[in-house]
């Protein structure tokens, strides 16, 4: 998976988004040791400021956890992981719909769409 | 830092006069390798005064080259664009000065001592040696003081007058550096009018002596005649004036060190 | 305590004033974008900070120091054109830089060189003008410096040697020191700065936090300073 980011928002909450991607979709495991902070910085090639400071809320989601001298895990809390995986989901499926009926497309029509698009 | 500063200079200044020496002494050495078998061939006696012509020209270029070489140091260094690495360096702006200063005064030296040896090796100086041996003998008599002294005041005054010409043009560049347009082309004027101010400082400072100290002086110098006594006075007072002059520039170059200007 | 404060600082060349009563406090750790279009002051108040040039009025402070030798030895500083003697081999000036700058890290710049396929024994005036640029970049990043000043470190580089300047800036960036970027080059950049300054006619015309900025007007930075120097 790749980061990804536009300049038009705060760095750092697209920074959360991308890190809370990576839990979700399981690139990043449960219990799994993080980079350090510089490192990550590096990898995203953004400022390891404003890399800490996502860090920090996602912390305070509690996707994260810090053992104080071995740095940062991946919450092992799968309960919370699904959550927050349906929430985005939700969000997602939200917005598709959003789109759909904006082009004039009734809920049962999309639902087709989706059956007829092969994956 | 003075020492580690120091060592880039005479590197840096090396580079360009190590060449020149080689060079000198490379020809002093043809020289007096052809003039062994000069008499022997024209051909060779042709080449031996060219190459004699050439030797000529680069002994009467190396003294200016080296003070082109210094000027060129002060000025690339310290105002060119490699002066915003020099002047970002945690080092005093008398630290500079004393360098470039010490560093000109090393190579104008080395040069002329090169420029001895390169002479003696590709001619016969026993001769040149005798009249000057002679002419000092005539000096010392007339000024009532032993040889050594004529020596060693011919070497501080050569010296001084070396320095006070590099120094000069240091504080005509430094001076150029407060316009903010041509900045070269206000050294070189800045130059010249040191030059005309320092020419008249030394004769104001004449007239002072003159009033002051010795008012016979005037007769001496109407009449032409060289008495030991004013002699020597004449040649202290110059002394002093060059100190003097040597001791603005460094002011005024120091002053602007420290007040840069580097667009 | 901050790292840089500048106080009611004037400057003018003859009767132009470039900078107009400028006042400033840059903390440590942050990486701050000095913005602005050519000619609105940037590389004035750049070289007031080191020295190259004397204000007219106000005070510049390092450290809670005025600038000098002390401030010199803590600031690391990557002017917008090249500065070194070019009759020098790369193997020279690291010697040069770690004879005057006891926080110059030969080794890390050796190492710098060695991912860049620069042959340290090569002499400057053999090399491409963009290497030559990466050399100093080597040069200055390699010091452990309290505020590295780099004055339009991307301007006229090629897409590459922007990526592999902006990834030496950042991997070499600690939490003990700042860094002041200045550039008109926005978007290339605006990713990796914690703070903007957006400086215009002289005068500092905003200061932020980007992030903070994104958020309050929905608008990358540069399109922000975009629409602030609008012709």
């Amino acid at each position: 998976m790749q980061w990804s980011f536009n300049n038009d928002r705060p760095i750092y909450i697209q920074l959360v988004e991308n890190l809370k991607l990576f839990i979700i979709s399981g690139t990043y495991k449960p219990g799994e040791k993080l980079l350090s902070v510089r490192d990550l910085a590096a990898l995203a090639k953004v400022n390891p400021n404003t890399m800490q400071k996502a860090l920090t809320e996602l912390e305070e989601l509690g996707l994260i956890y810090t053992e104080r001298t071995n740095g940062k895990f991946v919450t092992l809390d799968s309960k919370l992981i699904q959550k927050c995986k349906e929430k985005l989901a939700k969000e997602k499926s939200f917005i598709y719909l959003n789109d759909m009926m904006n082009l004039g497309f009734s809920k049962e029509e999309t639902i087709k769409y989706l059956n007829k698009e092969e994956k | 830092m003075l020492k580690k500063v120091l060592k880039y200079d005479l590197q840096s200044m090396g580079k360009s006069l190590f060449p020149l020496y080689a060079a000198l002494i490379i020809m002093a050495i043809i020289l007096r390798l052809l003039n062994l078998v000069a008499d022997k061939l024209v051909l060779i006696e042709i080449i031996y005064g060219f190459m004699l012509l050439l030797f000529v020209l680069l002994m009467v270029g190396a003294l200016f080259y080296t003070f082109f070489i210094a000027i060129k140091r002060y000025y690339k260094n310290l105002f060119s664009n490699e002066g915003y690495l020099t002047h970002t360096l945690p080092v005093s702006a008398s630290s500079l000065l004393v360098s470039k200063t010490i560093s000109a005064f090393v190579y104008l030296i080395a040069t002329s001592i090169v420029m001895i040896l390169a002479l003696m090796i590709a001619i016969d100086t026993s001769q040149i040696f005798e009249i000057l041996k002679q002419g000092i003998e005539i000096m010392a008599l007339s000024m009532k003081v032993s040889n050594s002294t004529i020596i060693i005041f011919s070497i501080l005054f050569i010296i001084l007058g070396y320095m006070s010409y590099v120094l000069m043009v240091y504080a005509g560049i430094s001076l150029g550096q407060i316009h903010n347009n041509n900045k070269l082309v206000f050294s070189v004027v800045w130059s010249i009018v040191l030059y005309y101010i320092s020419q008249i400082i030394s004769i104001v400072m004449l007239g002072v002596m003159v009033v002051l100290i010795n008012p016979e002086l005037i007769d001496m110098i109407n009449q032409n005649s060289p008495a030991p006594d004013e002699m020597n006075q004449i040649i202290i007072f110059s002394f002093i004036t060059s100190l003097i002059l040597i001791g603005i520039y460094y002011i005024i170059s120091h002053n602007r060190l420290k007040h840069l200007n580097l667009q | 305590m901050s790292l840089l404060t500048c106080h009611n600082l004037s400057k003018s060349y003859g009767k132009t004033l470039v900078l107009n009563d400028i006042n400033l406090e840059i903390p440590s750790g942050k990486i701050i974008g000095l913005l602005g279009p050519n000619g609105s002051g940037k590389t004035t108040l750049i070289k007031l900070i080191n020295g190259l040039l004397m204000p007219n009025s106000g005070e510049i402070l390092i450290n809670m120091k005025p600038v000098g030798i002390n401030s010199k030895k803590v600031i690391s500083y990557l002017p917008e054109h090249s500065y070194l003697n070019f009759n020098m081999k790369v193997n020279e000036l690291i010697q040069y830089f770690s004879d005057f700058y006891k926080d110059f890290d030969k080794e890390k710049a050796y190492q710098l060189l060695k991912k860049l396929n620069i042959n340290a024994k090569d002499k400057l005036s053999a090399m491409s003008k963009g290497m030559k640029e990466k050399v100093q970049l080597v040069l200055v990043m390699s010091r452990k410096a309290d505020l590295y000043i780099l004055d339009e470190p991307i301007g006229g580089v090629d897409p590459a040697t922007r990526d592999y300047i902006l990834d030496t800036i950042l991997t070499n960036f600690n939490k003990e020191a700042s860094i002041i970027i200045s550039t008109h080059l926005i978007s290339d950049i605006e990713k990796i700065l914690d703070e903007v300054i957006f400086i215009k006619n002289g005068q500092i015309y905003l200061y932020g936090e980007a992030d903070e900025l994104r958020a309050q007007k929905g608008k990358s930075i540069d399109e922000i300073f975009r629409e602030e120097f609008k012709c």
